[in-house]
């Protein structure tokens, strides 16, 4: 019996196949490409040395919350004027706000099909242009597919934050996108 | 319908998240308000969209390369890393008398007395992966560009930094007037967990003090491991777990620790 042995053949069971969610949420929230390789590099590296004391029933999820703390580090570092917050409240009246279903028109379409190559570019960069806090929310449900128990680990907050926090991002990239759809969308 | 009787988790219901009894309360709102059914509606769809078509960001070729190679580089980088093997022989004797206050050795007797020997060298060599993690982490600290997330001599600014990036507040303390001015605060991890580090300055020495919460067994300050030069001190208090680090001499640390206490 080996330690380093073991220790490798964990990393690569419970690591490895899930370098690209690792590499999805470091990409979404350092916001290029080079510095999400570096982010990564640095949770990885940490993975590796504590995966022998992983022992829940999610290692991706694991993984992402080293990824995700690496991300804020190094945010909180190298760009401390991003880390404005979305905020948690109760969701309030919040969660409902100014949504007016525009979809329901006939120029926009309801079902969002997004065929155009310039609608998919501007949907990346109005999840891009959200406040970390959101944009982490979105990208673990709608990206990952994880539940909200899985996000509420991974970010370290009550589930009924993850729930406020999403109803919030969703809210915001709904109203920048009809904002950007009246601005100047051909009918 | 008055606006403030919506519900406010309707993502719930778009996720499929909660209980089936909050999920039939949505439900049966939904039923008689046309303005909740369109919210729904349409954050549905955005969910849709989302998912369908913003980019999910696949690791570059030569980077996943790279972190294939991780567990080769590591073992031949560190080959005697102590995190795994038990006290080595010549750290052991020269440890465990230091380990030994007066209280600690009416532990150890009541320990041993209760046949515990093997519990006690389990924590020895959970202590010696502590010990390991906190002097890495002291070492990273100081060569990296990263020794603080927030830096101030403010105990009034730092522990509030902390709230919201942590489950629990450590106590932050200035100890200026001690000689060990409190220079920031940064997040860390230690043993497996995220821990608050705070940092104070020793004339030009630097100390990374690690919080975090343990079973609240307080005891005495006991010496752990000295590793590459640098002395470590551990304590427990108020459901905290302390750890300090430094090249200071290892006086100067006890009296750190002193100093924190009071």
């Amino acid at each position: 019996m080996n330690d380093n042995a073991t220790r490798a053949a964990l990393f690569e069971r419970l690591v490895l196949p899930y370098a690209d969610s690792a590499y999805n949420l470091a990409r979404w929230l350092t916001r290029n490409d080079a510095d999400a390789d570096d982010v990564v590099q640095e949770a990885m590296l940490r993975a590796y040395r504590f995966v022998d004391g992983f022992n829940g029933d999610n290692p991706r999820a694991w993984l992402l919350s080293i990824v995700r703390n690496a991300c804020f580090t190094w945010l909180r570092r190298n760009r401390p004027r991003d880390m404005v917050a979305l905020g948690d409240g109760d969701a309030g009246n919040d969660s409902l706000g100014t949504v007016v279903p525009l979809w329901s028109s006939e120029t926009i379409p309801v079902d969002l099909q997004l065929e155009r190559q310039a609608d998919r570019a501007l949907l990346d960069r109005l999840i891009e242009a959200m406040p970390p806090d959101g944009r982490e929310v979105l990208v673990l449900r709608e990206l990952e597919e994880l539940s909200y128990r899985d996000i509420a680990e991974i970010i370290g907050m009550p589930i009924g934050t993850v729930m406020s926090r999403l109803a919030r991002a969703r809210q915001r990239l709904l109203t920048d996108w009809q904002r950007a759809a009246m601005r100047g969308r051909p009918a | 319908m008055k606006t403030d009787t919506h519900p406010t988790n309707l993502d719930a219901l778009i996720d499929g998240e909660g209980t089936p009894a909050v999920l039939a309360l949505i439900e049966a709102h939904l039923a008689g308000c046309a303005t909740c059914r369109a919210v729904v509606a349409t954050k549905r769809n955005l969910s849709t969209a989302v998912r369908a078509h913003a980019t999910r960001y696949v690791a570059p070729a030569a980077s996943r390369e790279r972190w294939h190679q991780i567990p080769a580089t590591a073992a031949a980088a560190v080959p005697q890393s102590a995190k795994l093997v038990p006290f080595r022989p010549a750290q052991r004797a020269m440890g465990v008398p230091r380990w030994l206050g007066i209280a600690a050795s009416f532990l150890l007797v009541a320990v041993l007395s209760a046949g515990g020997m093997h519990q006690f060298d389990r924590q020895a060599v959970i202590t010696e992966r502590v010990a390991d993690d906190i002097v890495a982490s002291h070492i990273r600290s100081l060569s990296a560009t990263h020794l603080y997330d927030v830096q101030s001599t403010d105990q009034h600014t730092v522990k509030p930094w902390f709230a919201g990036k942590l489950s629990f507040s450590p106590p932050v303390k200035d100890l200026t007037e001690q000689g060990f001015p409190l220079l920031g605060g940064r997040l860390d991890y230690v043993d497996r967990q995220e821990v608050a580090a705070l940092i104070y300055r020793h004339s030009q020495h630097i100390i990374n003090l690690f919080v975090w919460p343990a079973p609240d067994q307080p005891g005495p300050v006991l010496t752990g491991p000295t590793e590459q030069g640098y002395h470590t001190l551990h304590w427990s208090r108020n459901g905290m777990d302390f750890w300090a680090v430094s090249d200071i001499n290892h006086a100067d640390l006890q009296s750190f620790a002193d100093h924190f206490q009071d």
